[in-house]
């Protein structure tokens, strides 16, 4: 859902889970994956649960991901690179 | 590693800007952390690597003057390190910090200013931690900071101001809201127009919002609450009802919406995490919305050179932060030795100003609060501790065991024990024990809390650099 009317940096492409997606530089990794439709990024602790986005700002680590093989990013504190991987456990795609 | 600066300051908002501000050009070696990609805090969220956000005219031009701020501490040479942590602060006015990206440092200042900002607070219901439920700050982020509507049609709900600002946005960029839940009545607000003419222009800026949103045809409802949200691995619909005056449910007013995303936001919690750690005094003060740490009228903490400013020692918005950042900067450099003119006389102008500010916060804090029983009707499968997966049966159960403290909590069921280290769930957790102890809010204790105060790779703490190679 990006807003049309707003200017936005040079286009790059992020990899989620090896699938390409179009972002733009000065986005949050956040921003990226609920462009491309990621909404559910996990299993909660105990696995009983799905869980997404929440505070975005770096405060409840709801967003937990792993970039460029680091694991336990926050996607909300992440700008986009180009090239950037990004994997998440509970693709919905 | 490790280095010596004049003056370390931890949070690039407001308050942390308008400190470095006064500081800079005198001959000073000054730090700035923020966690944050971008300095400006959450008020002057824009997209990474420019200087202006989604411009809107507001009457109260608070965010015209920050953007002006920003652009003046960058021209004065500050230099601000974003994308880094304060992990924790040590005698001596030692700040660890974490790059993001795994390495660890040391930066031993003569004077630390935490101006750490505040957080949203949240109110659980059933199925509160459904993919889609979202808190309004994160939904007016993703617009500010990437040009992005959180969904196609938004559902908003909670208490205060931020709720309606938040669908000012949306309906602005041609997105679509439902329905605003507004957990407060019309009455809660009436405060405001008694601090007339001081909120004179927010009422103005409030007024527009409302008559924007009349206009966009944005369904306002007061006095909701927000009993249930529901969907199978994400959010699909809502259930909301109207309370009586006194919270109770009115039944049949039940209404349900479908919706991917609800946007909720119950108030605001000073982020005293590093000041607590650190061993600074705080204090319950329910005009400054809970616990925040201790200032005298420099801004300095009962630490010895740690100064505090912003919604650390209280939540009432930017103009506050941005006053108290001038009153701690002006101290510093009163204590270092090079005063700036006239100081004594712009400090006694700003201790003016604050007054005014915090008398705001004090109506914006009470129009945030929830009748304390709200407590009692939360159901047992609901979420408490998000981290842990801990419900409400489970604390229910450790309370009758006997365990009736934070402390007894955290060890009999987990909460608070997981990433967040309890920044969300432990404002809940508080009121849940005061409810239940019929103890008052204030009695039931600050949060005990230990470095490192956020997640960071053991490796990091350890000084190795290839971990995480």
């Amino acid at each position: 859902m990006r807003i049309q009317t707003i200017s936005r940096g040079e286009e790059v492409t992020v990899f989620v889970n090896g699938r390409p997606v179009k972002a733009y530089r000065g986005e949050t990794v956040h921003a990226a994956l609920l462009a491309a439709g990621c909404r559910v990024l996990r299993k909660s602790k105990t696995g009983a649960e799905f869980r997404g986005f929440l505070c975005g700002m770096g405060v409840c680590y709801e967003c937990l991901v792993t970039i460029n093989g680091m694991p336990d990013q926050r996607a909300c504190m992440r700008l986009v690179e180009d090239g950037m991987e990004v994997r998440i456990n509970e693709p919905d795609l | 590693m490790s280095r010596t600066c004049d003056v370390a300051i931890v949070g690039a908002g407001f308050a942390g800007l308008a400190a470095a501000d006064v500081l800079a050009g005198n001959g000073l070696d000054i730090r700035v952390f923020d966690e944050n990609p971008c300095v400006g805090g959450q008020l002057l969220r824009r997209p990474g690597g420019s200087s202006h956000g989604p411009g809107s005219f507001e009457f109260d031009g608070i965010r015209r003057s920050g953007f002006r701020l920003v652009a003046r501490v960058a021209r004065r040479g500050v230099r601000a390190s974003t994308g880094t942590q304060a992990l924790g602060l040590f005698p001596g006015q030692t700040l660890l910090v974490e790059d993001g990206e795994g390495r660890v440092s040391e930066v031993s200042a003569r004077f630390v200013l935490c101006a750490a900002g505040a957080r949203e607070t949240y109110l659980p219901f059933k199925g509160w931690t459904l993919p889609g439920v979202i808190s309004t700050g994160s939904a007016q982020i993703l617009i500010k900071s990437s040009g992005m509507l959180p969904a196609k049609e938004t559902l908003i709900g909670g208490l205060g101001p931020l709720q309606f600002v938040l669908a000012r946005d949306i309906c602005f960029h041609g997105g679509k809201v439902l329905a605003i839940l507004d957990h407060a009545g019309v009455s809660d607000k009436i405060g405001l127009l008694r601090m007339l003419p001081q909120t004179l222009p927010k009422l103005l800026d409030g007024g527009r919002i409302m008559a924007l949103l009349a206009l966009s045809g944005t369904r306002v409802r007061s006095r909701m609450r927000i009993l249930e949200a529901r969907g199978k691995t994400r959010l699909e619909s809502v259930v909301a009802a109207r309370a009586s005056g006194q919270g109770e449910i009115i039944s049949g007013t039940e209404i349900r919406y479908h919706t991917e995303c609800l946007a909720v936001g119950f108030g605001f919690a000073p982020n005293i995490e590093l000041l607590l750690q650190a061993g600074c005094a705080a204090e319950h003060l329910p005009q400054r919305g809970g616990w925040v740490v201790r200032v005298g009228d420099s801004m300095e903490t009962s630490l010895e050179n740690v100064f505090a400013a912003g919604e650390v020692t209280g939540i009432a918005g930017a103009r506050k932060s941005l006053i108290e950042g001038r009153i701690a900067g002006l101290a510093i450099l009163e204590r270092l030795g090079c005063p700036a003119p006239g100081t004594a006389r712009l400090l006694r102008g700003l201790a003016r100003e604050r007054r005014v500010e915090l008398r705001y916060g004090a109506v914006l804090n009470r129009m945030c609060r929830l009748p304390a029983d709200w407590v009692k009707g939360i159901p047992e499968e609901t979420i408490i501790c998000r981290c842990e997966d801990v419900r409400m049966a489970d604390i229910r159960k450790a309370l009758a065991d006997g365990f009736l403290t934070q402390g007894g909590l955290r060890k009999a069921c987990r909460t608070g024990m997981g990433n967040c280290q309890g920044r969300i769930c432990s404002p809940i957790i508080r009121d849940i024990l005061a409810y239940e102890t019929k103890t008052e809010p204030g009695r039931i204790g600050s949060p005990s809390v230990r470095p490192p105060i956020k997640a960071v790779p053991l490796g990091a703490l350890a000084g190795n650099e290839e971990f995480n190679a």
